[in-house]
């Protein structure tokens, strides 16, 4: 194994444990819990990865491939696993209104949040409302689009605190 | 299997079109899990290959997979590009999530937006929904299809400006799985809203 492969092989695997080490560090820090999914999914897929890149170069091509394979099912689930626990979490209240500089879903789902964020938390209830009330025309008549509210996402910016 | 199926396929693909798309879509899903397989044993071998597609064809057949949608157009040189993006969208969300750690620790702040939801496609809005769940701080917190819009949530945000940085690049990277598996008039909308969203963005 010449020398490049093995410096190269050894600082993947340092800044990939490093990486572990930050996500584990957010998990403590973060405020709230859709905060600490993004510490214990993010940094540690990418830590993760890089410390099984750098077992890679030190191994032959086959196993190197597996290896691969555990990176990319851990692309692919992790966001899954975060989704649906983040969602779970929003419907139950388990997301801090404080920690959140606008929550345009609120009024999509006012009846599922156990704890209503307003009080100077949410600071675009009202623009949101008001913005959300003018769908996009063109976009809602050329593909026959329920309008109520479809204009929000795309609408929000432009009347923002401009 | 393959040989029957083709035959059957061919026959009542006059009343059901819908046949052969099935079929190949079975034929690229057991392909799929028989690569899966041979690169768990780690062996190229004429028995690994054979009992991946068995054990493939089984899977296939003791779950039920949602019937596939209208064929998914491929495009190599464009999946190749937003797979090299998805990597490196990798290496910066970790970076700026580990950043988010250090820098505001328990004042971090988050946003949850509304992002619009183009494509119409199950499989398009699920690769959608995985590939923003990689970029920078984000996840998919719902999928409303009544009103096609996305609901984001982002870690990083501390202002309005960062919200709609943050809807830019989810929209982003909306456009970039469009662009790799979504129709052209789909790609054509997403760029509108993009239009529309960088135009109105910040306060300047």
């Amino acid at each position: 194994m010449s020398t490049a492969a093995e410096v190269g092989s050894a600082v993947l695997m340092l800044l990939g444990a490093l990486s572990c080490l930050l996500g584990a560090i957010g998990l403590v820090r973060l405020p709230d819990l859709p905060a600490r999914l993004q510490a214990a999914t993010k940094p540690q897929t990418l830590g993760l990865a890089l410390v099984l890149l750098g077992a890679a170069l030190r191994v032959e091509l086959v196993t190197a491939a597996t290896l691969m394979l555990v990176v990319l099912f851990q692309v692919i689930t992790a966001p899954v696993v975060s989704q649906l626990v983040g969602r779970a979490a929003y419907r139950v209240g388990a997301v801090r209104g404080d920690a959140l500089v606008v929550d345009e879903l609120a009024e999509h789902l006012p009846h599922d949040r156990e704890t209503d964020p307003a009080g100077g938390a949410v600071v675009d209830r009202d623009q949101h409302l008001s913005s959300g009330s003018t769908p996009q025309r063109s976009t809602a008549e050329t593909h026959g689009w329920d309008d109520g509210g479809a204009g929000a996402g795309g609408r929000i910016g432009r009347d923002g605190t401009s | 299997m393959t040989g029957s199926g083709r035959v059957s396929a061919s026959r009542v693909s006059v009343t059901r079109p819908g046949m052969v798309n099935q079929l190949r879509a079975r034929t690229v899903e057991i392909a799929w899990l028989t690569l899966v397989w041979v690169l768990l044993w780690g062996t190229f071998t004429p028995v690994s290959i054979v009992g991946g597609v068995l054990v493939g064809a089984a899977v296939i057949a003791a779950f039920r997979f949602p019937a596939p949608g209208p064929h998914l157009p491929f495009r190599p040189v464009r999946l190749l590009a937003l797979g090299g993006y998805l990597a490196y969208d990798m290496v910066v969300s970790g970076a700026e999530v580990s950043w988010q750690t250090l820098r505001h620790g328990p004042a971090a702040r988050g946003a949850v937006f509304a992002v619009p939801l183009v494509s119409g496609s199950d499989r398009v809005v699920a690769v959608v929904a995985n590939a923003l769940s990689l970029s920078p701080g984000a996840m998919a917190l719902q999928i409303d299809h009544e009103h096609r819009l996305w609901h984001v949530y982002a870690l990083g945000p501390r202002d309005r400006a960062g919200v709609e940085r943050s809807r830019r690049r989810a929209l982003d990277m909306q456009r970039r799985v469009i662009a790799a598996l979504g129709t052209p008039a789909e790609l054509a909308e997403v760029e509108r809203h993009m239009a529309r969203v960088g135009s109105g963005g910040g306060p300047r």
